[in-house]
């Protein structure tokens, strides 16, 4: 697969985070993760329409970037381009687990084990995503690693291993260097606390 | 381009019945979570969004189709009008799909089922039976948290599968059992995991008027202790459907059939005995509750006795239950006579049953194992 093409997927993916259903977007990560752009390119930009979400400027081009090649219907892909702004972060976040966590987390002493040190990888940190009110209703793990290369394959790797542990729709957030990070984003590192640390000394995820 | 145009063999079906019919074929080998999303966007008629689930899902999963499933999935692709080119990136191998799942009935995963769908359970028509089995094998490409617990629902010709897939996983989830849901209708063939599955199931919930002539899942009434495997919360699991539209809540309405749990929720206790028996043993005995029903109808009533022993629907409630205990001093001479006399007679019936259900199974697995291929 053309690195570049790959790559740009990711992106969007990656900036689509809290905005298209969560059971939707880890597939789309999963079939990116397993190379299925065919698939994708004939999917994605129906969803996003169908879920009314629009995508700014630099998505579009990275839509277009990433599934224009590989069959995307041309007018679906156009009529995904927004004009008003992109709807900002409607999420808390905080670095705290909530109660149901036991005292040991094995989801993150799992993620400790398996990307401490890791070559590639940089911080992996983690954060707990509410929706209104921290305190009322459930929060969700969202894990945000920062990673050099195989993005996709190390993301689709770690939602396996958070299913099998448990959760069902994970959210993993495989961010590339220099990526201007959008507010969800940034709001989940705000409130965030470090898993652990791979090879690539260094490398810090930095919430603006 | 796949040749969707050459008559396959579920002509005649609506189009979601036959997308809802290929999900019953390709339980087990796709992951769960597709199967429960797809059947929810098909009760939601979004029938595109739930085929290209489906068809994404084979393909990223690298997981194969024999032709017959790839020219019917191209053909609800089609109908529903998404792309049906999507189907020629299925990986299609004619080999049977070997059924390599374990699956067990120990720790009564029907615990808390038939109280969770007991207003759901009144509302939909033509609800057979409920069974219950544990899986602890993974399913798919992306499987989730093991075991995990698949709940097997047997409707009459009355009910909608795809609808009652759906109610029931919402009414489930909602009562916090977290589980995959099969629903089988009239006239589709059981595959090799759905057989697997019910030989090892545990009735959750029957009709009063088909306990076992109607059902082809077991359907002996066992009581047992509740589950020692609970699985873990996963977090936010209310937002699976926040960002739908739709809403959860089922209809009120009258009740339309019978009521009748068969397992009412076992108290914390201690395994039993019974559960170091093995189920041929199950099978031909008395199981603890009947013996509970025979011994207050014989204190009560020999006459009720003689109707619970034969099956009659007065058999509606389950009491304590102690084991049968010929010796008691409590009985008198006739009563015991009486009791051995029932006892034979329930045998007798029981052996009748499981001839009729292995022959049943018998024809079932002549035939196609894929549902949905079957004539």
């Amino acid at each position: 697969m053309d690195p570049d093409i790959e790559q740009s997927t990711h992106e969007l993916l990656l900036r689509l985070a809290g905005r298209l259903p969560d059971q939707l977007l880890w597939r789309f990560r999963d079939w990116l993760g397993e190379g299925a752009m065919g698939t994708l390119a004939r999917t994605l930009p129906r969803s996003l329409l169908k879920h009314r979400i629009d995508l700014d400027q630099t998505e579009y081009r990275l839509l277009v970037a990433g599934l224009i090649p590989h069959g995307a219907d041309w007018h679906q892909v156009s009529s995904t381009l927004g004009v008003d702004d992109v709807t900002e972060n409607r999420y808390t976040f905080t670095s705290s687990a909530p109660e149901w966590v036991n005292s040991v987390d094995s989801v993150s002493v799992l993620i400790h084990a398996t990307l401490r040190g890791r070559s590639d990888v940089g911080e992996v940190r983690q954060s707990w995503r509410h929706v209104g009110v921290v305190g009322q209703g459930t929060a969700k793990r969202v894990l945000l690693i920062n990673a050099l290369s195989g993005l996709p394959r190390l993301t689709g790797e770690l939602q396996r291993v958070l299913r099998v542990l448990g959760d069902e729709e994970p959210s993993v957030e495989v961010i590339p260097p220099r990526f201007d990070l959008p507010g969800y984003h940034r709001a989940a590192l705000a409130d965030s606390e470090l898993v652990c640390v791979g090879a690539v000394a260094g490398t810090r995820l930095v919430a603006a | 381009m796949v040749e969707v145009h050459d008559g396959p063999p579920m002509d005649g079906f609506s189009v979601p019945l036959r997308l809802h019919n290929l999900l019953l074929a390709l339980a087990g080998r796709i992951d769960d979570s597709a199967l429960t999303e797809a059947r929810e966007l098909i009760a939601r008629a979004h029938i595109d969004e739930a085929v290209e689930l489906t068809t994404g899902t084979l393909i990223a999963g690298r997981i194969p189709v024999s032709s017959a499933e790839q020219r019917e999935l191209a053909l609800v692709l089609e109908m529903s009008r998404s792309d049906a080119t999507l189907a020629n990136d299925l990986l299609v191998d004619e080999t049977e799909p070997v059924n390599t799942h374990r699956f067990t009935g120990e720790n009564a995963p029907e615990f808390g089922i038939a109280e969770a769908l007991d207003r759901t359970l009144q509302v939909l028509p033509d609800v057979r039976s409920v069974h219950a089995v544990w899986r602890n094998t993974p399913a798919g490409s992306v499987p989730g948290a093991l075991p995990q617990r698949v709940v097997l629902v047997e409707l009459g010709p009355e009910g909608n599968p795809p609808a009652v897939a759906f109610r029931v996983d919402t009414a489930l989830r909602r009562a916090g059992i977290h589980s995959v849901v099969e629903v089988s209708g009239p006239g589709v063939a059981h595959s090799e995991y759905h057989q697997a599955a019910s030989a090892a199931a545990s009735p959750a919930w029957v009709t009063g008027s088909t306990t076992s002539s109607s059902s082809s899942f077991r359907s002996e009434p066992v009581a047992k202790p509740p589950a020692s495997v609970t699985p873990e919360p996963v977090g936010e699991s209310g937002s699976r459907h926040s960002m739908r539209s739709g809403s959860t809540t089922t209809a009120p309405a009258e009740p339309v059939a019978p009521v009748v749990p068969i397992v009412s929720p076992p108290a914390a206790e201690p395994p039993r005995k019974a559960r170091s028996e093995t189920r041929a043993e199950r099978t031909a005995d008395l199981t603890p509750a009947e013996v509970a029903q025979l011994r207050q109808a014989l204190a009560e009533d020999p006459e009720k006795g003689r109707e619970i022993a034969a099956g009659k629907p007065s058999m509606h409630e389950v009491v304590e239950l102690p084991a049968l205990d010929l010796d008691d001093p409590s009985l008198s001479e006739r009563d015991r006579a009486l009791l051995r006399e029932l006892h034979a007679e329930l045998a007798e019936r029981e052996r009748a049953e499981a001839a009729k259900m292995r022959l049943n199974g018998a024809s079932r697995s002549g035939g196609d194992q894929r549902g949905w291929t079957a004539p």
